[in-house]
């Protein structure tokens, strides 16, 4: 599996468990947007950089190297499709705050929209660099 | 995984024609990934011309020597 997989799968994890204590803060301890996402966002660069250190020493000459032309067409993809889903979900918070007008909730969608296309643009990296292109 | 390219290639033939040379070696020495190297062995990755003509000139042949099409 290439460096750039790795990190792929590894972000895709760290998202996910971040994004499930976000949804558990908001859903079940009920708390406002700016106490659920400060330490959301938080946890995820404190994460996100200490898993990328440990692939950097477990493979310090490809994580040194720049993705290849590949590598590049499979990100540049994967982005693509990811930014259908963040589109999808800013269209259903603006239309979740034209009926109940309720800011909060916008904000809680959106951020859960963010979350999810950031996962399912590591998860189409993860499909486009084994599948043929 | 997924369709295979049209595109053939004797790769791995002309690799182990000089010196049994590894995969990882070949895409260092043509500024690609070993996983690259994989995926166009296997048909499932078609390079750019760039990396194709690194390919072949590291081999001293011809492009279509390397690579061939097939038709579909």
């Amino acid at each position: 599996m290439s460096f750039r997989e790795k990190s792929a799968w590894v972000m895709a994890a760290v998202l996910l468990a971040v994004g499930a204590f976000y949804v558990k803060l908001v859903t079940v301890d009920g708390v406002p947007p700016a106490a659920a996402a400060i330490p959301f966002v938080l946890a995820v660069i404190v994460l996100s950089v200490a898993a990328q250190i440990v692939l950097a020493i477990a493979s310090p000459k490809e994580a040194s190297s720049p993705a290849d032309e590949r590598e590049r067409v499979a990100i540049d993809k994967a982005g693509h499709f990811s930014s259908y889903v963040l589109a999808v979900g800013v269209l259903v918070g603006l239309g979740q705050f034209m009926l109940t007008a309720d800011g909060n909730g916008m904000f809680h969608t959106m951020l859960t929209c963010l979350i999810l296309s950031q996962v399912s643009e590591y998860g189409a990296q993860v499909f486009f660099f084994r599948r043929a292109m | 995984m997924g369709k295979r390219t049209p595109i053939t290639n004797r790769v791995r033939e002309l690799r182990e024609a000089n010196g049994a040379m590894s995969q990882a070696a070949l895409g260092e020495a043509v500024g690609v990934t070993r996983q690259t190297i994989i995926a166009i062995e296997q048909g499932r990755y078609s390079p750019s011309l760039e990396t194709a003509f690194r390919i072949s000139r590291l081999f001293g042949v011809g492009l279509e020597d390397v690579f061939g099409w097939e038709e579909e």
